[in-house]
């Protein structure tokens, strides 16, 4: 499957140049139909694994075309450099999900196992006293707290619904690839439940946040 | 002697630019509506103004007679394929259809490995030399070898499927098999069979793993064998129609099959539209009428006659419906 990546987007999403960002839409809509698990369309060519491979790509390359901003800076690199932008660029993008927790450091002896409703995890006192005062809760911070948790990303998109390119962008507080404020405080509300954070004080927070970053 | 008469060539259209003139309808199960998409095509085509030409070459079975309600023919393909007369226009008969004529298919117990390599080239040229405009091949069901020759040696090929898993599976099946002689052919045309046999044996090592990764791995390889190989990929032209849909998410299976063959064969495929599974289908079987005939004021006439009209002018490439 190796060489998939050397398609471009726009290739991967089966979409011209020139597309409208409405037709990129439901381009992507109809891919993510065509790798869904009971597609009967997948029956005897692709496995499971082959799919999901497949979304991954999909999804990756929405994240980059389905934002305008992205899409242009996308399209001055493809004009630049010749037609194929290999993955170490869409890696990137994915980043985030990669980075080691940061709270690695082995705990001192406990035997408490925590429990979020989607995973296991060992209780660290200090982070958790940490998360009870906290006051600013940003896309870091969220990003910490679940991979504290053992949640992953795809557990998050699954549960939540929430596409996998806002939610990086929500832990990478990259405020500009979010959409309107009125979805992202229902995301980070989402988020928050998922997390068992208190959901009015985590999303008052990234709301002011965001709303800051605009102002700049 | 020619039994095509004369008044079948009055009142015809020119073609369209660029129109195509072999058609070949195929698709890997039984069941599923060739014959019956065939025969109902060929009459809105013929009923546009077009002449066309039905050719049975479903060689389990000759049924197109009986979807347009002609007799038995007396002469037929096996009668060709056997040597007995080695002129198709003297197996072409009339029907009652304004500009629709007939080619009869085999109807005894005739063995296709007796299609002699003369024989098949001698009813392609035959097939390019019939004086209608339009020609239909209507295929067996299978992927059988001689049913992926003609699939891919028509202009545009039209592959039939319905949501069914079992259907999807053998059309799958069927692709592979149309894909596997294009790949045969450049092959014994460029000389090239050390390159593809060693691709094939090392393709884990060489991750190979779906068609379109050994097409890339030949144009990475050999790039003038890549280059002929991309472009005999290119020139088929492959087009899907989706039969007997029962539910609404069942369309969406049609622009699914389209991207998979993308991914997985590198092939493109136009999803020219569906069609929804109607009583009015069987019924007209059993009247012995094409349906557009017989049932000429239902929804499936209309979307008939949509799908006829996009594969007639390639320039409307809108999806219809």
């Amino acid at each position: 499957m190796g060489s998939q990546q050397h398609q471009s987007l726009y290739d991967i999403l089966e979409v011209p140049r020139d597309a409208a960002q409405e037709d990129i839409h439901k381009a992507f809509m109809r891919a993510k139909h065509t790798y869904s698990p009971d597609s009967p369309a997948l029956y005897s060519v692709f496995t499971k694994e082959e799919a999901d491979e497949l979304l991954r790509l999909i999804e990756e390359a929405y994240a980059i075309l389905g934002n305008p901003r992205k899409r242009k800076e996308y399209d001055d690199g493809i004009d630049r450099k010749s037609n194929v932008v290999t993955p170490g660029h869409l890696s990137l993008v994915s980043e985030g999900t990669q980075a080691p927790p940061s709270n690695a450091k082995p705990a001192p002896v406990k035997d408490k196992v925590g429990r979020s409703g989607y995973s296991r995890y060992e209780i660290d006192d200090s982070l958790e006293k940490e998360i009870e005062t906290k006051e600013v809760f940003d896309g870091a911070f969220l990003q910490r707290i679940r991979t504290y948790k053992n949640i992953s990303i795809d557990q998050v998109t699954k549960a939540t619904r929430i596409g996998r390119h806002y939610l990086i962008a929500v832990e990478a507080n990259d405020f500009r690839s979010l959409p309107a404020p009125v979805f992202v405080r229902g995301f980070i509300v989402q988020i928050a439940k998922m997390l068992n954070l208190p959901e009015k004080r985590v999303a008052d927070s990234f709301m002011k946040l965001l709303k800051e970053s605009t102002q700049k | 002697m020619s039994l095509v008469s004369s008044a079948t060539r009055i009142q015809q259209k020119p073609l369209p630019a660029g129109g195509y003139v072999l058609w070949a309808f195929g698709g890997g199960k039984g069941g599923i509506g060739k014959s019956f998409l065939t025969t109902n095509i060929a009459v809105c085509v013929a009923q546009i103004g077009y002449t066309v030409t039905l050719v049975d070459l479903d060689l389990t079975g000759a049924n197109l007679h009986t979807c347009i309600g002609n007799d038995i023919p007396k002469l037929g393909l096996s009668d060709f394929l056997q040597g007995k007369t080695a002129n198709l226009k003297d197996l072409t008969t009339d029907s009652k259809i304004n500009r629709l004529s007939l080619v009869g298919g085999v109807n005894d117990s005739f063995v296709p490995s007796q299609i002699t390599p003369e024989n098949k080239q001698l009813l392609k040229d035959q097939l390019r030399g019939l004086p209608s405009q339009f020609v239909f091949l209507d295929l067996g069901a299978g992927a059988s070898d001689l049913n992926a020759e003609f699939f891919t040696f028509a202009d545009q090929s039209v592959l039939i499927t319905t949501p069914e898993p079992t259907s999807i599976e053998n059309s799958y099946q069927f692709i592979r098999t149309a894909f596997h002689r294009v790949l045969k052919q450049v092959e014994l045309a460029t000389n090239s069979r050390a390159l593809f046999n060693g691709a094939m044996e090392n393709r884990l090592a060489y991750g190979i793993r779906t068609p379109q990764d050994l097409v890339r791995y030949i144009m990475r390889t050999d790039a003038d064998v890549g280059a002929r190989l991309k472009a005999d990929l290119d020139r088929f032209k492959l087009k899907l129609i989706l039969n007997q849909v029962r539910t609404k998410t069942d369309i969406e299976i049609g622009y699914a099959i389209k991207t998979v063959c993308r991914q997985y064969f590198g092939m493109n495929m136009d999803f020219m539209g569906f069609l929804d599974f109607d009583n009015a289908a069987w019924q007209s079987a059993r009247k012995k009428q094409p349906l557009v005939l017989a049932f000429p004021f239902s929804h499936l006439s209309g979307n008939l006659f949509n799908i006829a009209k996009s594969l007639v002018d390639p320039r409307q490439n809108s999806a219809i419906l």
